[in-house]
């Protein structure tokens, strides 16, 4: 059989690979695989109350060896990538960093690419969600099932939500919530009728989380140090795939190689980039699957595509968040044994149109330390840490997530350095509606005992979803995908990441991603059959 | 550094700076380029000698200057302290009844603000100040 190219690591290209690898294929799965092992070594495998309390070389991993913990301007995004995960965001060579004015695009080059750090969230798209895509839920639906079998989904159908999700094969019992989400989720069930007229439905999240033992990982050790360490295995990361995959005699892993182009040969692509330790590299294959991420697959496919246009349309979810008070429950005690992670959802359609409904998520605050709340503070630092002392156990940040369509203002193009150039403006009526739906979702939230104490707005790239640079159509237009992940015009690249989403519904998208990339996957493994 | 030190944790903790928090200061501004960041400020004398000033300016510079050497400092070193299990006491959460905490929370909270409009007026003294 002839060799097959998959690149990238991630959510994307590890379970794009799979089912290659599965139907026999020799597969070479190509990475640039930047990993981390100084800070794993020093974190011990128990709790953060444990570590905080008694580890005196805590400092080592919490603000990092050269301070690098500490923020030094305002804290607005990716605050969850602290020093054991701020590899997930080098970048091997400078020229890989994306212009953007008031846009943030952060890209990953680590093993496992920027779902090593994922907030674990599987909310799967609905066929509302899909208007405008080439794919129904019901084409998506047994690839959503096979990644669920893979990585182990943990949650419940028997509550609001269970509509939102849909149905699932063999999940995992529930995390246990913390005492904030089940205040929440109790306060929301005390007036659920009040809620559904407006619109908000709440339940459970579905986490890709091992609850109990599954496929050598697990269960969850409920340490609260999922921003820090993975020890208990229990949040899925795609690296614990490609760990699978490795096993496999048809599987090669080549890393520290970045791709930078593809040129289409006799019977055949080859792929150019450089070796990271120095050199050049390329590799020659039948077919080869983009599963760089989004912002690096566009980039390749612009420098390898001579065309007249030279800019893409780009979506990014439209992100906000709320650092709330629940204020009824003062004087309540809290629960010690938790997990840092989404730990109540909610979904919010005021006007029945799903195109404009926003999903929420919370977290409680307590593992990601006081000094980034300090900082924030318009007060002193002394009165603000025994603020906080008192208010913290009650204090949840609500997590909003907004849909996002393709525009003419929202664009990536191929700069001058052969790197991507972003330009991402909403528009005012987009600006509008998203400030709209957030005032009602706050008045909702003061019935249910949250107190919103700002809102904050990260700004443009801040929930580091990106999508839509080569969108899949049945239109074959230039810089477009077909419904099986072929790039228009070059029917051997596939494109299995974000690139090929039309549009960003208002949810986490890594669930589809994995899902999809096991679509165009096995659509790549039929066609050769 | 070690006067700077002490006058930050008289008025963030409950107990004495221990030595090796100190060195673990004078690393940390090193790496952060803020080692010699307060330099000639006509506010750095009054903060090291009379920690009353102390929590005032800093109120008055959270919402003023934020990004003010003085503060970006203080918050370093509460950083340090929130680190490390000889100081990290002062940050862990109170007790959850609800009398005392309600109590506190409005007691703390006023504090907040008095010190935040008393240190904005305290502030343009010390800085604008004919010499």
């Amino acid at each position: 059989m002839s060799r097959l190219l998959v690149l990238g690591s991630g959510a994307s290209g590890v379970h794009a690979a799979w089912p290659l690898v599965r139907a026999g294929h020799d597969v070479v799965l190509l990475d640039a695989g930047l990993t981390e092992e100084h800070y794993r070594e020093l974190i011990p495998p128990t709790d953060f109350a444990t570590l905080h309390e008694q580890d005196s070389d805590q400092h080592r991993y919490f603000l990092g060896d050269q301070f690098e913990g500490v923020p030094r301007g305002p804290v607005r995004v990716g605050a969850q990538l602290t020093p054991p995960r701020a590899y997930l965001a080098r970048l091997p060579f400078e020229d890989l960093r994306a212009e953007a004015q008031d846009f943030h695009a952060m890209q990953s080059f680590a093993r496992g690419g920027l779902a090593a750090g994922w907030g674990a969230a599987v909310p799967p798209y609905s066929d509302a969600d899909l208007h405008g895509w080439p794919l129904t839920r019901q084409d998506l639906q047994p690839h959503y099932d096979a990644v669920t079998r893979r990585i182990g989904i943990s949650g419940t159908e028997s509550d609001d939500l269970a509509g939102y999700f849909g149905p699932s094969p063999g999940l995992l019992p529930p995390a246990r919530l913390d005492s904030n989400g089940e205040w929440i989720l109790a306060t929301y069930q005390r007036r659920a009728r009040f809620f559904h007229s407006r619109g908000l439905y709440a339940g459970r999240p579905r986490l890709a989380i091992a609850t109990k033992r599954y496929r050598h990982r697990g269960p969850l050790a409920y340490h609260d140090m999922e921003f820090w360490a993975d020890a208990d295995r229990a949040v899925y990361r795609p690296g614990y795939t490609l760990s699978e995959l490795q096993r496999a005699a048809n599987l090669r892993y080549e890393s520290g190689v970045v791709i930078d182009s593809f040129a289409e040969t006799n019977g055949g692509v080859r792929l150019s980039g450089r070796r990271i330790g120095g050199g050049e590299f390329s590799i020659d294959g039948a077919h080869v699957i983009l599963a760089a991420g989004t912002l690096q697959s566009t980039r390749i496919v612009l420098k390898s595509v001579a065309q007249q246009q030279n800019s893409v349309p780009l979506l990014s979810n439209p992100y906000s968040y709320f650092p709330c008070l629940l204020w009824t429950r003062i004087g309540q005690p809290t629960l010690d044994r938790r997990h840092s992670l989404t730990q109540a959802m909610m979904y919010f359609d005021p006007h029945h149109r799903p195109a404009n409904a926003i999903q929420v998520q919370f977290y409680s605050y307590r593992s990601l330390l006081q000094f980034k709340l300090l900082k924030e503070s318009p007060y002193g630092i002394g009165p603000t840490t025994q603020l906080l002392r008192h208010l913290l156990p009650m204090m949840v940040i609500a997590g909003v997530h907004h849909a996002d369509y393709p525009t003419a203002h929202k664009r990536a193009f191929l700069s001058g350095n052969g790197g991507l150039r972003i330009e991402y403006q909403p528009s005012l009526s987009e600006r509008r509606r998203r400030t709209k739906i957030e005032n009602d979702l706050g008045l909702l939230f003061y019935r249910m005992g949250l107190y919103p104490l700002r809102r904050i707005d990260p700004g443009h790239g801040s929930s580091i979803h990106y999508a839509g640079t080569l969108p899949m159509s049945t239109s074959g237009a230039p810089l477009t995908t077909s419904p099986d992940g072929r790039l228009a015009d070059h029917p051997r690249i596939r494109l299995a990441d974000g690139s090929a989403f039309p549009t960003l519904p208002a949810k986490g998208l890594t669930f589809t991603l994995m899902a999809n990339a096991n679509r165009v996957g096995s659509a790549l493994a039929k066609d050769l059959s | 550094m070690e006067t700077e030190a002490k006058a930050f944790a008289r008025h963030l903790l409950a107990v004495r700076v221990p030595p090796s928090l100190v060195d673990r200061y004078a690393r940390a501004l090193e790496a952060h380029g803020l080692l010699d960041s307060l330099g000639r400020d006509p506010l750095r004398p009054a903060l090291l000698y009379r920690s009353v000033i102390l929590p005032l300016v800093d109120a008055g510079l959270a919402r003023c200057e934020p990004a003010a050497p003085f503060r970006r400092r203080f918050l370093l070193f509460a950083a340090l302290a929130e680190t490390d299990p000889r100081t990290a006491a002062s940050f862990l959460p109170h007790n959850y009844y609800l009398v005392p905490t309600a109590i506190a929370v409005g007691y703390h909270g006023l504090y907040a603000l008095a010190t935040a409009f008393l240190g904005r007026a305290l502030l343009l003294l010390l800085r604008y100040r004919p010499q």
